[in-house]
């Protein structure tokens, strides 16, 4: 993942600055510390049960934050601020990793390509604790009346399962994409807010851990919706877990800022808004989308947690509150985080689809109005998550006019994925397979919801497994399907190394099967009547359960296998040039692994002609590829 | 790669089918039609087969939004399918470590984007119009309906009868005769489901939802939470029966009597 990299340069023996011993040890210690003591001193302030014990979980959580971003040096960038100070050169350079070898790693680091690999390691962590949870809900449901995990046990695990794959998709997308490779394909030397994006995945990396830490201190049943007014009869773990929600949003809003900054500032010159990449648009759009929405996890989080902590009754019926409001605040970002889910994965899907075909993405500027279609939609179509609850049914015809109406922006990029593979000059490396799955599961998983979208249809299979089947075919067939296939994509850039494809490939054909067995299997239990999140079911929807949980095996052993394979490609791979794919974007210009600074200086791209419509492209770029490479340093080399 | 036109060797508007770049439309139309018939006719047959029989005129809409969207995602699929299958049958395909040579790049003609839009308008249309058909506007029902307070409790449905003394956990429907859910809970949010009906409301705490409903078929109807409620989500079900009117006049009177309560303490017993 990390990739090779050279020994850090000998230093002199001195004593270490606080600043250099800064990382993430330092971060656990007093992290820990400072949680045991908030945790003692709040036992004594709060009497224990009802609202004490979430009192004390808050005091304990919220102590965890600041202690160990304190130690892994989160706050330097805003206490400085704060304090009027102008970090010097000195911090500036041990801020952005040099000379620290792989150790930087693990350090609060301004350089853009490590804080992607950071958010690459906590998603990897976050979908494998997702992906064990998912292995354990398939196990019990292998039976109707299962034991193997009780009914406590398995809602906690649904809760987690859905949170961590829901985050760890998200972070996939903001670390190797928006951190990683985003600011090469733009021609940047850096990121717009290098500190402000190496803060975000911290605050993560803390948040990630009070989530986790939920199946330590008790579970909440919830799942990953935590509609309240249930999340506010949940465990104290709901307390740590809309902690956790509320990092999340502050690092998906501070990665957000800082995606639009860059692509709005740090374009290389001549890159117009015509003739930036396709990815570098997906990017831009979901970044903004998400900046403009995750407000309303904030507010249901902090309302919630306000339930609980402070004796409010925003969600407690009896008291004046209600359960609808939740629904409401909630999927006004719940159904947008969805499409910032889907818009960077296709936008990648294109690339791969133009590099492998070996021509430019077809008809990109349409694209492009697609991508600002889905986002625009997505922003009204919250009713279709709502035709249950009885509210303004008057609205229903509306709702499934404008829920339908994503078919067409989403169609369109299908059709343009499939125009530029089409007559092109195919070349079947591994990450073309994933483009080709990518288009079969979006027919099966898009249609799926154009279903649920109708009113009548959904009025009966709304909590069943119908829906459970259609998000699993948008998130995993669609959504990881085209990030999987973009890490595999960019991994010569990642490590400097090839990727192992025919151990890969055994991986890829595992998942794509282990797709469909898997969610067509849950689409014939949910239309046989089965709801979803239960642990026992009837003895009728046995069959149509057992298939599945053989499918998300196999499943799990591709996604197991795929990883293994880069892990190993990581180690051992063959060495990687600078554009193993012949492509033509400008993140192929640099050596793989690129060095500290990407470009020796600001690329410049060649004109239009405005004669012939030629567009110089970055084949002839204002630096020519020799000097990139002659004052590139040793490969994989920091600085 | 730049969003927009062709590489540097080639001109907008120059694309022709290259010699060998394979693409064949008879491989695209054999494969599509294949993959649609099969997706056509799994759509058709399998809705009827698998969902359970319709108690309503809900649930037969139900079968048929199934199939009619289950036929334009066969379509959708076998045009995807056709076009993905045909762009890799040929002998441009290559998988070695040296890219085949830069196929001719397409400028979008506009013929082609009109197409593109007006296929993928046309589903959107279809859909939406189906979807439409078959939107009941919430009115009041027609007739004498019967009406039924729910109440979701964590985690049990219990069902009362105004204007009766029945007040319990069993739920008996006569056959019909329009029937008026009023539905509500007093701890969380749970989803009253009478899966048979096709159709479902939440349930939710200081508010009352309605339901309607008209059974058709008489039998047993399974009512299920459909709302994530805690610890017993699964097994928050009640196995109601449409009865015919007689019976369920019977059972009205029978109900909150002696005998009655009798025989639920002998049905939990077992």
């Amino acid at each position: 993942m990390t990739g090779p990299t050279t020994s850090s340069v000998p230093r002199p023996f001195r004593s270490r600055t606080l600043r250099e011993r800064q990382g993430v040890a330092a971060g656990l210690v007093v992290g820990v510390l400072t949680a045991a003591v908030a945790w003692a001193a709040s036992h004594v302030l709060f009497e224990v049960g009802n609202w004490g014990t979430d009192r004390v979980t808050a005091v304990t959580m919220v102590a965890w934050f600041v202690g160990f971003n304190a130690g892994v040096g989160t706050w330097n960038p805003p206490l400085e601020w704060l304090l009027g100070s102008t970090p010097g050169p000195d911090v500036v350079t041990l801020e952005v990793g040099v000379g620290r070898g792989r150790y930087r790693y693990l350090r609060f680091c301004t350089d853009h390509k490590v804080v992607g690999m950071q958010y690459l390691g906590l998603a990897v962590v976050l979908l494998g604790v997702g992906g064990v949870g998912a292995v354990l809900i398939r196990t019990q449901l292998l039976s109707p009346h299962s034991t193997f995990l009780g009914p406590t046990a398995y809602g906690d695990v649904v809760t987690l399962h859905g949170l961590c794959m829901v985050i760890g998709v998200l972070l996939l997308l903001i670390g190797p994409f928006a951190s990683y490779v985003l600011p090469l394909i733009l021609g940047a030397r850096t990121v717009a807010l290098p500190r402000l994006n190496a803060m975000g995945v911290w605050i993560m990396a803390s948040a990630a851990a009070c989530l986790v830490s939920t199946v330590v201190i008790g579970g909440a049943d919830v799942g990953w919706t935590t509609y309240a007014p249930l999340a506010d009869q949940a465990s104290p773990a709901m307390t740590a877990l809309a902690l956790a929600l509320v990092g999340l949003v502050a690092c998906v809003v501070i990665s957000g800022i800082n995606t639009v900054a860059t692509v709005v500032t740090l374009r290389a010159r001549g890159m117009s808004a015509r003739r930036m990449p396709v990815m570098a648009w997906g990017a831009f759009i979901a970044a903004g989308l998400a900046v403009a929405t995750m407000a309303g996890l904030l507010l249901v989080m902090t309302l919630v947690l306000a339930d609980r902590t402070m004796g409010t009754t925003f969600f407690v019926a009896p008291q004046g509150g209600s359960g609808e409001l939740y629904e409401i605040a909630f999927w006004t970002m719940g159904q947008p985080l969805l499409y910032v889910l889907l818009i960077p994965p296709m936008a990648a899907v294109l690339e791969m689809a133009g590099s492998f075909a070996r021509r430019p993405v077809f008809n990109a500027r349409l694209v492009v109005w697609c991508f600002v279609a889905i986002a625009g939609i997505s922003l009204l179509t919250l009713g279709h998550h709502l035709y249950t609850t009885g509210l303004s049914p008057a609205l229903s015809g509306s709702s499934l006019v404008l829920t339908e109406l994503f078919a067409l922006p989403v169609g369109v990029v299908v059709l343009c994925v499939l125009g530029t593979v089409w007559r092109g000059s195919i070349w079947a490396r591994l990450p073309l397979y994933f483009v080709y799955l990518f288009l079969w599961d979006i027919v099966i998983g898009g249609l799926s919801g154009a279903l649920l979208g109708i009113p009548t249809a959904d009025r009966d299979l709304h909590g069943g497994m119908v829906v459970t089947a259609h998000l699993h075919y948008m998130m995993v067939g669609v959504v990881l399907v085209g990030a999987a296939g973009g890490l595999v994509y960019w991994f010569p850039k990642f490590t400097g190394r090839m990727f192992e494809e025919r151990t890969g490939r055994v991986g890829f054909w595992l998942i794509a099967v282990g797709i469909q067995v898997t969610f067509l299997a849950q689409f014939w239990a949910g239309a046989q009547g089965m709801p979803r999140r239960v642990a026992w079911y009837e003895p009728a929807f046995r069959t149509a359960n057992q298939v599945s949980t053989v499918g998300a095996y196999v499943l799990t052993l591709g996604w197991v296998v795929l990883l293994w394979a880069g892990v190993w490609s990581a180690r051992h791979g063959r060495p990687a040039p600078a554009d193993p794919w012949r492509a033509e974007s400008l993140e192929w210009r640099v050596p793989s692994p690129p060095p500290l600074r990407n470009f020796p200086v600001g690329p410049v791209l060649a004109p239009v002609d405005e004669d012939t419509g030629v567009d110089g492209g970055t084949s002839r770029l204002g630096v020519p590829e020799s000097a990139a490479a002659a004052t590139a340093p040793e490969r994989g080399g920091p600085v | 790669m730049p969003s927009e036109g062709p590489s540097s060797q080639e001109v907008a508007g120059q694309a022709a089918p290259v010699e060998g770049h394979g693409g064949s439309w008879a491989v695209a139309g054999l494969c599509g039609a294949g993959v649609a018939l099969i997706g056509t006719v799994a759509a058709l047959v399998l809705p009827g087969r698998i969902l359970p029989r319709p108690a309503s005129d809900a649930a037969t809409d139900v079968v048929h939004t199934f199939q009619v969207v289950g036929v334009l995602a066969a379509v959708a699929l076998g045009i995807v399918a056709g076009l993905a299958a045909a762009s890799l049958v040929g002998g441009h395909v290559r998988s070695g470590d040296t890219p085949p040579p830069d196929a001719p790049a397409r400028a979008a003609a506009r013929s082609v984007t009109t197409l593109a839009l007006v296929a993928c308008a046309a589903l959107v249309v279809a859909v939406v119009v189906w979807g439409l058909s078959v939107l009941t506007p919430a009115g009041a029902a027609g007739g004498d309906p019967v009406v039924v307070r729910v109440t979701g409790h964590q985690w049990v449905w219990t069902y009362a009868y105004p204007g009766t003394r029945v007040n319990g956990t069993s739920l008996e429907l006569p056959l019909g005769r329009p029937v008026e859910f009023e539905v509500t809970s007093v701890d969380v949010t749970h989803g009253f489901h009478p899966i048979a009906f096709g159709t479902q409301v939440e349930a939710s705490p200081g508010v009352v939802t309605v339901l309607r409903v008209t059974p058709d078929r008489l039998g047993p109807v399974r009512v299920q939470c459909s709302q994530l409620c805690g610890l017993l989500h699964a097994a928050m079900a009640t196995d109601a029966e449409v009865v015919s009117p007689s019976d369920f006049a019977h059972w009205l009177v029978g109900q909150g009597t002696p005998t009655a309560t009798a025989r639920r303490i002998a049905g939990l017993a077992r």
